[in-house]
């Protein structure tokens, strides 16, 4: 029989972007008391700066105003907006989080699971050349949202600027020249070294951009000039290598209104602090991390800490949602009958041969490791919080004075089996 | 809490893949009983014909590995019931339930479900009809799935007898190809390839690669990170030209590649030792038969069409859409779409 102990059901979300919001209203509908945390003013979050996103047929603020609504007429969900966390302590089923609200005093709140969707920051790559007609997709997303864009006679994507575009970008790249293309009539051309068309009916929107005249070129090699030229911006391309029929692709001027680049994404500001808060990892590149990223896609390096989201995948709209849903549902496997099973193969304590040295406090990716503080001041050891455990092994295997064992696979078995 | 009595409920899951197993595993979880149809005699799919790939001994998060896991679970759940060389004769529905025949060794019986599960997968491209390339002629040529195949039954490349000097991948082996009626991306075959470029280079540290391309599909954080790495080897180089043919030349025991340089604009020919063909994902030639059976509708490829934002239910109620039969996805999407099958299950029921 495995054991079991008692646990919290109710749950923290980090971040009321779409990600936090659908993780929420799930949730929310089965049950939980939710605690939705943004540290803005405002809910819905980056989804408030785009206009439109592909594969959803409605316009994106009302979908998201949707969402919000479904949001505030569940009574179990409480949100809290310019709020942040700042301090968690405790193990998975019983957390204890302290929440800074603006011009307030800390709230303490003491939930099961906490599923971070912080989403991400984006920067613009920063060009030689500075000229009005040189904006970011947001930008754009503006523009077009308040239908005040002037005629335009020629527009230029360019993509994959400084490194690899994002999915996001790349995506959103080719609806907007779709876009321009078809209400404003005007030229569009889309540079780019690799046209990311990896998802369903992606394909299908690269080739409608072409039937309707986008012109693609994907550079190899381009030694590229931007300069302006009166009110226009001159993009000059030379050897681009690319097969356009008619062009002379060798050297290419256009001279073009608007140059639209992709901005590069970057973990939310706060990430690393977050990430300290929490005690979870992060990958090379600052952004949340999975602890496997194939067997359990949502689960952070510590048990009841889930990401959703941005935060942690690059992938679009339609994903988001899925992987916000999974990791609810992952939350609310966790912890829905207000106990958690402990899994029989822990690592143990022998309290006997250890000295607190420490090793296995600091070597436990899982933050699963803690000071037995309710022994007497010579007599403390180190303890196992079993709830947490991964029984990876890690510390059975570093504890220099081998007072740890993982169940199951104690020394003497593994001895005995391999003779 | 909501008050679940799932006790008396039953699902059938067709096809035991990855997507199959890993919803079946997670509807079961739920005290559901789950009927598992596969037609073959093994559970496990196309995965398990993939070799791990991992780079000096450094996981590249292939997902391989995570296949006998889900076998071993599910080998011993108590909820599912697994039909091995089974396959489905007929369905009927009846107000919310559907009554399925399940044909065995010419023998039928017939169970009443509450949903039905479709995870069908699919089927990889054959190399053969592209035959310009010479897959089945040129002893020298073969495909990804190949080279894998082996891998994972020898733990080695011994494909040839001689050391490979040379070797490329000709990527979109049957995805984007307009010819073929494939305009579609099929997702994997750039993860895959290039993974498999970074094990040659491993195994043969003298190998030069070579890659043609028409897009590198970097989708992901994780592939990124692979992709600068293939990008900073030097004996790697990435060609954005896909191949015209493929010729065999006897006397040095090579394979003769043309393809246009675009940035020249001329012709050039190179010889290999070794050409892996990037095939890639074809809907399951037992998908119109499927949507005969069920109703379901299917894409202009022949993939299941899910309904618009709801990425796995479909237009008949109660059938659902799990993995791969829905559109190209590598093992972690798929898993990932199977787990997101469960939930909408779950609240369907």
């Amino acid at each position: 029989m495995s054991k079991r102990i008692r646990a919290n059901s109710n749950i923290l979300i980090i971040g009321g972007g779409i990600a936090g919001i659908s993780s929420a209203i799930y949730l929310g509908e089965q049950g939980h008391k939710v605690t939705l945390v943004e540290r803005e003013e405002k809910l819905g979050g980056r989804l408030n700066n785009l206009f439109s996103v592909y594969g959803m047929d409605i316009c994106t603020k009302d979908f998201v105003s949707q969402q919000i609504s479904k949001l505030n007429k569940s009574s179990n969900i409480t949100v809290l907006t310019s709020t942040e966390l700042v301090e968690t302590k405790g193990y998975v089923g019983n957390f204890n989080s302290k929440l800074k609200i603006k011009n307030s005093k800390l709230r303490e709140i003491k939930h099961g699971a906490v599923i971070i969707a912080t989403g991400i920051d984006v920067s613009t790559p920063k060009m030689r050349c500075n000229s009005q007609g040189i904006i970011n997709h947001t930008r754009l997303e503006d523009y077009i949202a308040d239908s005040k864009i002037r005629r335009l006679s020629k527009v230029v994507f360019l993509c994959d600027f400084d490194k690899e575009d994002s999915q996001i970008i790349a995506l959103s790249t080719l609806k907007n020249a779709l876009l321009l293309r078809e209400k404003l009539r005007c030229e569009v051309f889309v540079i780019s070294r690799n046209i990311k068309v990896a998802g369903r009916k992606f394909e299908k929107l690269y080739t409608a951009a072409r039937e309707k005249g986008v012109v693609f070129i994907k550079s190899i090699d381009s030694l590229m000039k931007v300069s302006p030229c009166n009110d226009l911006i001159s993009v000059e391309l030379s050897s681009t290598g690319s097969a356009v029929e008619g062009i002379d692709v060798r050297s290419l001027q256009l001279i073009c209104d608007w140059l639209i680049i992709g901005e590069s994404i970057l973990p939310s500001q706060g990430t690393e602090e977050l990430s300290e808060i929490l005690g979870v990892e992060r990958d090379k590149q600052g952004f949340f991390q999975n602890n496997n990223v194939h067997f359990m896609p949502n689960l952070s390096n510590r048990k009841g800490i889930f990401f959703a989201g941005a935060c942690h995948i690059d992938a679009g709209l339609n994903d988001i949602l899925d992987d916000s849903l999974t990791a609810a549902y992952a939350a609310h496997n966790l912890v829905a009958k207000s106990t958690i099973e402990i899994d029989e193969k822990t690592a143990e304590v022998d309290e006997e041969k250890c000295a607190l040295c420490l090793t296995c406090i600091r070597s436990c990716p899982h933050k699963a490791v803690d000071i037995d503080f309710s022994r007497e001041a010579s007599k403390k050891t180190a303890k196992i919080i079993e709830e947490a455990c991964f029984g990876c092994g890690i510390c059975t295997s570093l504890c220099p004075s081998r007072a740890i064992q993982l169940r199951e696979y104690e020394d003497e078995k593994i001895l005995k089996l391999i003779g | 809490m909501v008050a679940f009595d799932m006790k008396h409920k039953n699902v059938l899951v067709l096809g035991a893949g990855i997507a199959g197993i890993t919803s079946a595993l997670d509807i079961a979880d739920k005290g559901i009983t789950v009927h598992l149809i596969e037609k073959t005699s093994s559970i496990g799919g196309h995965v398990q014909r993939f070799c791990c790939k991992a780079v000096d001994d450094v996981c590249t998060k292939c997902g391989a590995c995570l296949l006998k896991d889900k076998i071993d679970k599910i080998k011993i759940h108590p909820n599912v019931k697994i039909y091995l060389d089974s396959d489905i004769s007929d369905i009927s529905k009846s107000k919310a339930n559907f009554s399925v025949q399940i044909k065995h060794n010419n023998k039928t019986r017939s169970v009443e479900v509450d949903a039905i599960v479709v995870a069908t997968g699919f089927m990889p491209f054959d190399a053969k009809s592209k035959g310009r390339f010479g897959y089945g002629r040129i002893p020298y040529v073969f495909t990804g799935l190949n080279i894998e195949e082996h891998f994972k039954e020898k733990g080695e490349f011994r494909l040839l007898d001689d050391i490979p000097k040379r070797a490329a991948f000709i990527q979109c082996v049957g995805s984007r190809d307009p010819h073929l009626n494939n305009g579609y991306c099929s997702r994997v075959c750039c993860r895959y390839a290039l993974r498999l470029a970074m094990m040659l280079r491993e195994a043969f540290p003298e190998i030069k690669v070579d890659i043609f391309y028409m897009d590198i599909q970097s989708s992901g954080k994780e592939f990124n990170m692979l992709y600068d790495q293939c990008k900073d080897d030097s004996k790697i180089e990435f060609i954005k030209s896909i191949p015209t043919r493929a010729q065999e030349i006897p006397e040095t025991k090579s394979v003769r590649v043309l393809y246009e340089d675009i940035a020249e604009a001329k012709l050039v020919e190179r010889d290999y030792d070794l050409l892996v063909l990037s095939i890639g994902i074809m809907p399951s030639e037992e998908n119109q038969r499927i949507e005969g059976l069920l109703g379901i509708n299917t894409d202009e490829f022949g993939f299941f069409e899910p309904l618009l934002d709801f990425s796995t239910r479909t237009n008949v109620q109660g059938v659902f859409l799990s993995g791969t039969c829905e559109g190209p996805k590598s093992i972690s999407e798929s898993i990932r779409h199977a787990e997101k099958v469960a939930i909408d299950v779950m609240e369907y029921l």
